[in-house]
């Protein structure tokens, strides 16, 4: 099956930094994926050249086996909600959403679907400003749906909500997405929002795009460093430490927290913290070589300030950050 | 009103303000309410035609400023190209420039023995110059000139507020550049532009420079006052100063709904990056755009670079050449030794300062008292601070010399017109919007925060005021305070009508100075203005 949306080797610089460096992606249509990564990581920027509003200093991007890369926003059907929505503050919430159907004859019950969509029937004539922060998230999507763009983007739509609410906002956007099977990519710099969103996800890094996978596959089987200590925690072990608990010889040995025990052999220490979490507990153990580990286990399998052996139940072995 | 002290300082302050200026207005307003002045208003047809002249120059004046301020804006504004920053700076300059100076720096350049007409006459070999530079058209192609700057600002400022990611949403939503500019660039601009027109036609309402040194027989309704005044008819010049100031609140109540409508809804939203200056790829546009902005720019500053030139001729040494054939320091040497010439200097120098200290320190008083003691007459205090922003010069130059020229204690009027407390005193009522403004301004974005915080860290009053309130209002009031000194130090229009020779101002003495044809002196007077002016505007850009 040929790819719905193909982004090939796409690179973009700004004076000094590479903001997006040889990226290439490929998403089937309906598929969503998101984009992680910590801020500067060139996140946006992919997005924003994805929407059109760069243009890449090389690659291609193609929609449908059409070739958009030179096509200004406007002519490339992309649908996209801003990190601050971007609402027009002089328009009400009809004329916001019917933007982009000016000119078009069922403008009028093409705006009442997509406000019902998302919840927001009956509010055409209401003001944006008088709404509260997740009825704008709303407006924002209702916007970028009523065009019934090819892709949906999304840039950071949840950072601006209250914790609370981003949880539910979160859930119903996955079954809106899930039930219009539109194609779309998810901006976030949160893991746990990532996994929950995307089908896949896409790790960034200075740049470059790190790993896509399936959320497992990022977990269990990072492919950088960066990936293995981004996504997760995970303790990073070298050099007589890594080869201690199994790990691969000129390798660093990545272990999580779940999948280090206390045992009668190992890895030495002494348990410094406990912290309870409730069904576990997380301890913090300093080995005799000074590492600091954590472990995920049982809330009475060890007491601050015994001597505790180590053993990892699965070690991750990674060629060292920068050998590659 | 509960009587604390805080709301009886507020009250006594209303007092104060009301005294300085509403009841002034007031007694104009009674004494022209007779019959006689009223019947000769109404039946002289020259003053309809000033009270319309004025109206139509006023509109006529937005019309052009918006035509050169607005495509300038964009220019500045949206195109990256080498000297963008400091000719946009300086392309401001009339914003802060006393009218005067902008007039005379229009004589020299264009007027009839300005250099442009000599290069004209000297290019077609002519007897005489080739116009006269008068009239409607005149104080129209001045008006334009210098208020320009006022959209030209507003607009700047609104295009720098503009939310970027508005104009990539209506992209993203298949909006052309076009279409982007008018459904959404506009309509989110329209308060600026709103904001832009008021200032305008109050200003061009109000202008007395251009039309008293141009106009000759055509009259506006300030130079109508001064003239009526002049010929001893004060009955008559009460009620054309109450017509002026009714036509003012009108242009107010109209032109200000338009400019309220919005204003809210717009400042709620904004969020997210400024749209980013775009730098003009191609070395053609990139080019084109170099040379509109430089072109644009000299044009616009050509009268002000011509005033340094004409300040450095002096006296009687350029006759019919195209150029001055010598130059020298010689006026500013003047001007700086003869006692006779300080003296206007060093007295406008005095009351812009002493006017500038009562209209800031008044304006702190309103500020604390409206702001952070939230008195009873909060609102009025408020009202009162900028009600004379609303009024032309004249009105306030004619209500000062009517109320303060008699000895009537009882009815709190003494004899002030003749002493040297009457300029600053009238500079100062001129000050209080500036400098009010900026301060109330100020204390509103003040934390009240920090002063518990101080007061919690052991701060009396007094030292949160001087180690808190004080450096963090700095900004805001060295911005304000150093417009209104520029204002009071370049005044025109109030001095003509209350000035001494004791007292003569350095407008006063630049119009003397044009009339002895001492040309060079007038003009090193308008460079040290220009000067005082520039300064203004860097310590405002500075903030």
């Amino acid at each position: 099956m040929t790819p719905y949306l193909e982004v090939a080797g796409v690179t973009k610089r700004f004076s000094e930094t590479i903001a997006a460096d040889d990226v290439s992606f490929r998403l089937d249509r309906g598929e969503v994926v998101a984009l992680l990564g910590p801020s500067g990581s060139g996140k946006t920027t992919v997005l924003r050249l994805l929407a059109g509003f760069e243009t890449p200093d090389a690659g291609r991007v193609v929609v449908g086996g059409e070739d958009v890369t030179a096509l200004p926003p406007a002519r490339r059907r992309f649908g996209m909600v801003f990190q601050h929505y971007a609402l027009f503050p002089h328009l009400d919430v009809g004329e916001n959403v019917g933007f982009g159907l000016r000119g078009q004859a069922d403008a009028k019950q093409r705006v009442d679907r997509v406000l019902e969509l998302v919840d927001l029937a009956g509010f055409e004539r209401r003001r944006v400003h008088e709404l509260s922060g997740g009825q704008q998230q709303r407006v924002a999507l209702a916007r970028a749906l009523a065009t019934e763009p090819r892709v949906l983007l999304l840039d950071e739509p949840l950072s601006n909500l209250d914790p609370g609410l981003r949880e539910r906002t979160r859930r119903e956007l996955r079954q809106l997405i899930a039930r219009l099977e539109i194609t779309t990519i998810f901006v976030t710099h949160e893991q746990e929002e990532a996994f929950e969103m995307g089908r896949r996800v896409a790790v960034l890094h200075r740049g470059r795009l790190e790993q896509i996978g399936k959320p497992e596959e990022l977990y269990e089987r990072p492919a950088t460093l960066f990936v293995a200590g981004f996504v997760g925690r995970a303790n990073v072990l070298r050099g007589a430490a890594a080869r201690l608990v199994g790990g691969k010889e000129g390798h660093v040995a990545v272990v999580r927290p779940e999948r280090l025990r206390f045992a009668d052999g190992g890895v030495a220490g002494v348990v410094r913290e406990r912290r309870y979490i409730g069904a576990t507990a997380l301890f913090l153990v300093e080995s005799d070589a000074g590492e600091r580990l954590e472990v995920l286990a049982e809330p009475d399998a060890a007491d601050v300030g015994e001597r505790v052996y180590l053993e990892a139940t699965r070690v991750i072995s990674l060629p060292e950050e920068g050998a590659r | 009103m509960k009587p604390t002290r805080a709301n009886l300082a507020g009250l006594a302050l209303v007092l104060l303000l009301a005294w300085l200026f509403v009841y002034p207005v007031l007694i104009v307003a009674g004494q022209a309410a007779d019959r006689a002045a009223l019947s000769a208003f109404l039946h002289r047809p020259g003053e309809w035609q000033a009270l319309w002249a004025s109206v139509w120059i006023s509109l006529a004046s937005v019309g052009l400023a918006a035509a050169i301020g607005v495509p300038l804006a964009f220019l500045f504004e949206g195109v990256e190209f080498p000297g963008r920053r400091p000719l946009g700076a300086l392309v401001a300059l009339p914003v802060v420039l006393p009218p005067l100076v902008g007039v005379i720096a229009f004589l020299f350049l264009y007027g009839e023995s300005g250099l442009v007409a000599r290069a004209v006459q000297g290019l077609l070999g002519l007897a005489h110059a080739p116009w006269r530079l008068h009239g409607a058209g005149a104080i129209l192609l001045v008006h334009a000139y210098s208020m320009y700057a006022y959209f030209y600002l507003l607009t700047r400022a609104g295009l720098a507020r503009l939310d970027g990611s508005l104009l990539e949403a209506a992209q993203a939503l298949g909006a052309g550049p076009r279409e982007t500019f008018t459904r959404v660039t506009l309509p989110l601009l329209r308060p600026s532009l709103a904001g832009a027109a008021l200032l305008t036609f109050m200003t061009a309402l109000g202008s007395f420079s251009a039309p008293y040194v141009f106009g000759g027989s055509f009259r506006v309704m300030p130079t109508q006052i001064i003239a009526t005044r002049l010929n001893g008819d004060l009955p008559l010049a009460m009620v054309e100063t109450i017509a002026l100031a009714g036509v003012a609140i009108v242009g107010l109540l109209v032109v200000g709904r338009a400019e309220a409508g919005q204003q809210g809804a717009l400042v709620a939203m904004g969020k997210g990056a400024a749209p980013r200056r775009r730098a003009v790829r191609g070395g053609g546009a990139r080019a084109l755009a170099a040379v509109a902005g430089w072109v644009f720019a000299v044009v616009l500053l050509l009268p002000h670079l011509t005033l340094v030139l004409v300040s450095l001729v002096p006296y009687a040494t350029w006759t019919t050449q195209a150029l001055p054939p010598v130059l020298s320091l010689v006026n500013y040497r003047r001007l700086f030794g003869e006692v006779e010439r300080l003296a206007p200097l060093v007295n406008s120098v005095w009351m812009a300062a002493a006017s500038t200290t009562g209209a800031v320190l008044l304006a702190l008083v309103a500020g604390w008292l409206v702001v952070r003691r939230r008195v009873v007459t909060g609102r009025l205090l408020e009202g009162l601070l900028v009600l004379p922003w609303a009024l032309p010069g004249t009105v306030f130059a004619i209500a000062l010399a009517t109320a303060f020229s008699v000895s009537r204690p009882l009815a709190l009027r003494w004899v002030l017109v003749g002493t040297a407390v009457i300029l600053p005193l009238a500079y100062l009522v001129r000050n209080l919007p500036v400098a009010g403004r900026a301060v109330l301004a100020g204390y509103r974005q003040l934390d009240p925060a920090l002063d518990e915080a101080a007061a919690s860290l052991g701060a009396g009053r007094w030292a949160t005021f001087a180690r808190v309130t004080l450096p963090l209002l700095g900004p805001a009031l060295a911005a304000g305070a150093s417009l209104a000194f520029v204002t009071a130090l370049g005044d025109f229009v109030t001095s003509i009508v209350l000035y001494t020779y004791d007292t003569r101002p350095i407008a006063m003495e630049i119009l003397s100075s044009l009339r002895l044809n001492e040309l060079g002196i007038a003009a090193a007077f308008g460079v040290i203005l220009m000067a005082a002016s520039a300064t203004v505007l860097g310590i405002a850009a500075r903030r």
